[in-house]
C-alpha cells in the first residue's frame, strides 16, 4: 500500500514538474532570465550524460570535449552543408558517440585517478584542436553566425529564447525518460554491480568492459548533442566554451545534485547554471568558489542535494505515518 | 561419474616466483574437493587461473571438456563456473536482496527493453527475479536480513551472503575461497551444513581451507599442495597420513586436530 501510494506521489510529482516547466516560458519574459532557463535545460541533459558514466564509476573530465565535438560538428553541418538543423542535431550525437566508442576500448581499461587524469588530456587536447584547427572550427575567433534551429513541420526557425525553451525541454525529457528507463532496466543492475565492485560484477558473469563501453558512449551522444543545442541557442562557439573548467562544471553538478539519482545531475544544473551569471563581477574568484563548494559537499553531503532532500523526505513521511493515538497498543496493527 | 574440471600443467610464475608449478588435477562431477596447503602454497593463485582473473604461465583448463584459457571470466560464470573470495567481496552498499539480486540478472539478462515498464514483460521478469532471490535467500538463511545494506551485516552473514551472490549464477561448480576463515565453530558447523545442501543440489564444491578438520569432515576427496607443487592426493586418510604432508605442516596444530 506505501509503495503504491507513494507511486502516485511521485507520479504527481512529475506531472506537475513537466507542466510546470513547460509553462515557464508563458510566466517568465525577460530575456535575462529566459536565456538561464534554456542554458539550464542544456546544462541539464550535458549532466545527464555524465551522470551515466558516472554510474559504471567513471569520473571522466573529457564531457566538454566530447560537447565541444557535438556543438563544431553540428554548426558546421548545418553552416557549410547546409542540413537541416534536425539531421546535424542527431549526427552531432552519433559523432560524438562515435568517437567516445573509439577511444572508449583503449581508455576505459584505465581506472580510478588514471582514468581522471587520461580525460583531463584528453579534453585538453580537443581544447588545443578547436584552437588550432582554423579550417575546421574558426580558431580562437570561434564560429560566428549559426543558424537558429528549425524543425520540420514547423515554419520558420527557433529564433526567440522562448521558442528555443520547447526544443530543449523536448530534448531534455526524452534523454530523462531513456535514462529512467535504462537505469531500471537489466542493464541499469549491471552499471550499479560494475560501479561498486568491478572485481564482484565479472566474477558473476558480467562484461565490464561492455558495460562501461555502452555507457560512455550514451553519455558522450548525449554530450554531443547537448554540444549541438548550445551551438544553435548562443549562435557562436569558441574554444573557451569548451575548457576543462567545463567539463569540472558538468560534474560539479552531479556532485552537487547527487550522482546516484537522475534528479541530481538536474537539480546540480538548475543551481550551477545561473551562478555565473551572478559572479559575472567575481571571475577571479569563481573558480576559487567552486572548489570551497565542491570541497564541502564532499565533506559534509558526499550524496549531493537529492541525498539530503530524500532524507527529510523520509523523515517526514515516517513521522506522518507514525500512530501517536495515546495509550493504542502496536500490536493491534498488525492484526488482520 | 563424470570429469567437471580438469587442470592439467598448470604453472603461475610472479618475477621469480613460482606460486603455482606444473600442477594438474581433475574433479569429478557431484563431488566436494578440498585443496589444502600451507599459506602461500599457490591455493588462491590457482583459484584465479581456474576462473580466469590470472593467466596462466603454462598449462590447460578444461571445463567440461572443454579448453577454457582464452575466455575472460566473465564467460566462464555462464559456462557455469562461480568462486568466491578469500577476503569477503560484496556489493557493501547495497542491500543484501540487491547482491543477490545482481548475481542473479547477470546470468539471466534479458533484453534492455523487457526491464521498461509497461514494455516487454517487465513484471514478470521483475516478479520472477525477486521470487528466485528470496529463494536463495532462505536456502542460506538470510530472508530477515534481505533489507540491511551487506556492509553493515555481521562477518558470518556476509560470508553466507558471498555464497549466495555465487549461487545465483547457477553454477554447476562452486569454488569456495577458505569460506570459514575467521569464523567460530558455530558459524564453522552452519557453513559446512550449508556446503552439504549445496551440493546435495548437484553442485560441484572446491573448497580452500586451512582448518583441517572442516576440510577432513566435508570433502570426500584432498588435494594437498606446497609451494605451488602437489604433495599428495586421495582420499582424506590417505592425505592425513602422507608423510610429505605431514612435514609440510610440521608444527601446524591443526594437523593434530
Ligand atoms: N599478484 C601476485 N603478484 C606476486 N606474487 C603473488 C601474487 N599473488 C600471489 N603471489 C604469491 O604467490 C604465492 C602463492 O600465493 P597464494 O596463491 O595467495 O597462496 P595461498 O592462497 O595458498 O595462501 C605467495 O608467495 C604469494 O606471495
Ligand atoms: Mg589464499
Amino acid at each position: 500500500m506505501r509503495a503504491r501510494s507513494s507511486r502516485y506521489a511521485l507520479a504527481i510529482v512529475i506531472v506537475a514538474a513537466v507542466v510546470g516547466a513547460w509553462l515557464v516560458p508563458s510566466f517568465v519574459h525577460g530575456n535575462f532570465w529566459l536565456h538561464i532557463f534554456d542554458m539550464m535545460l542544456i546544462n541539464a541533459v550535458l549532466a545527464l550524460g555524465l551522470n551515466i558514466i558516472l554510474k559504471t564509476g567513471q569520473v571522466s573530465l573529457a564531457h566538454a570535449g566530447f560537447m565541444a565535438i557535438g556543438a563544431y560538428a553540428s554548426a558546421q553541418l548545418t553552416l557549410k552543408l547546409a542540413l537541416p538543423f534536425l539531421a546535424a542535431f542527431l549526427l552531432s550525437g552519433i559523432l560524438a558517440a562515435a568517437v567516445a566508442l573509439l577511444l572508449g576500448r583503449v581508455i576505459l581499461r584505465l581506472k580510478g585517478v588514471y582514468f581522471i587524469l587520461f580525460t583531463f588530456a584528453l579534453n585538453e587536447f580537443i581544447f588545443l584542436v578547436s584552437k588550432d584547427a582554423v579550417a575546421l572550427t574558426g580558431g580562437n575567433t570561434g564560429l560566428v553566425g549559426i543558424k537558429a534551429p528549425t524543425l520540420p513541420f514547423v515554419a520558420g526557425s527557433l529564433q526567440t529564447k522562448a521558442q528555443f525553451y520547447y526544443l530543449a525541454l523536448a530534448v531534455f525529457l526524452l534523454a530523462l525518460a531513456f535514462l529512467a528507463a535504462l537505469y531500471r532496466s537489466p542493464f541499469g543492475r549491471a552499471m550499479d554491480a560494475v560501479r561498486e565492485s568491478e572485481q564482484l560484477a565479472e566474477a558473476t558473469g558480467y562484461d565490464p568492459m561492455r558495460v562501461k563501453l555502452i555507457a560512455f558512449v550514451i553519455g558522450s551522444f548525449l554530450a554531443g548533442l547537448g554540444g549541438s543545442l548550445s551551438a544553435h541557442f548562443l549562435r557562436y562557439i569558441a574554444p573557451f566554451n569548451f575548457t576543462f573548467w567545463e567539463s569540472v562544471n558538468f560534474l560539479l553538478m552531479n556532485i552537487i545534485g547527487g550522482s546516484f539519482s537522475l534528479a541530481g545531475p538536474i537539480i546540480g544544473a538548475l543551481i550551477l547554471t545561473p551562478l555565473p551569471e551572478f559572479l559575472r563581477d567575481y571571475l577571479l574568484w569563481q573558480q576559487f568558489l567552486y572548489g570551497l563548494i565542491l570541497m564541502l559537499f564532499m565533506r559534509f553531503l558526499p550524496d549531493g542535494v537529492t541525498s539530503a532532500i530524500g532524507m527529510s523526505v523520509r523523515a517526514v513521511v515516517d513521522w506522518v505515518r507514525t500512530p501517536r493515538r495515546k495509550g493504542a497498543p502496536v500490536a493491534a496493527e498488525t492484526q488482520p | 561419474m563424470s570429469e567437471l574440471l580438469s587442470v592439467s600443467g598448470l604453472s603461475k610464475r610472479f618475477g621469480g616466483l613460482n606460486a603455482v608449478s606444473d600442477l594438474s588435477f581433475s574433479i569429478e562431477s557431484g563431488s566436494i574437493v578440498g585443496l589444502i596447503g600451507p599459506n602461500g602454497a599457490g591455493k588462491t593463485t590457482v583459484f584465479n587461473l581456474v576462473c580466469g582473473q590470472q593467466q596462466p604461465t603454462a598449462g590447460e583448463v578444461r571445463f567440461e571438456g572443454r579448453v577454457v584459457n582464452a575466455l575472460p571470466p566473465f564467460e566462464r560464470v555462464r559456462l557455469g563456473m562461480a568462486r568466491t573470495f578469500q577476503s569477503t567481496v560484496l556489493y557493501t552498499d547495497s542491500t543484501v536482496l540487491e547482491n543477490v539480486l545482481r548475481g542473479l540478472a547477470a546470468r539471466s539478462g534479458p533484453a534492455v527493453w523487457s526491464g521498461v515498464p509497461g514494455l516487454g514483460r517487465w513484471r514478470a521478469y521483475r516478479d520472477d527475479l525477486h521470487r528466485r532471490a528470496f529463494d536463495l535467500l532462505d536456502f542460506v538463511d538470510l530472508r530477515d536480513v534481505h533489507d540491511i545494506t551487506a556492509r553493515n551485516l555481521p562477518y558470518g552473514h556476509q560470508r553466507s551472503l558471498g555464497v549466495a551472490i555465487a549461487l545465483a549464477t547457477s553454477p554447476k561448480l562452486l569454488m569456495l575461497d577458505e569460506p570459514v576463515a575467521g569464523m567460530n565453530p558455530a558459524e564453522t558447523a552452519q557453513m559446512a551444513q550449508l556446503i552439504r545442501r549445496i551440493n546435495q543440489q548437484g553442485t560441484t564444491i572446491l573448497v580452500v581451507e586451512h582448518d583441517m578438520s572442516f576440510v577432513m569432515q566435508l570433502c570426500g576427496h584432498i588435494i594437498a599442495v606446497s609451494n605451488g607443487r602437489k604433495l599428495a592426493e586421495g582420499t582424506p586418510d590417505q592425505v592425513q597420513r602422507d608423510p610429505q604432508v605431514i612435514a609440510a605442516y610440521l608444527g601446524d596444530e591443526d594437523v593434530a586436530a
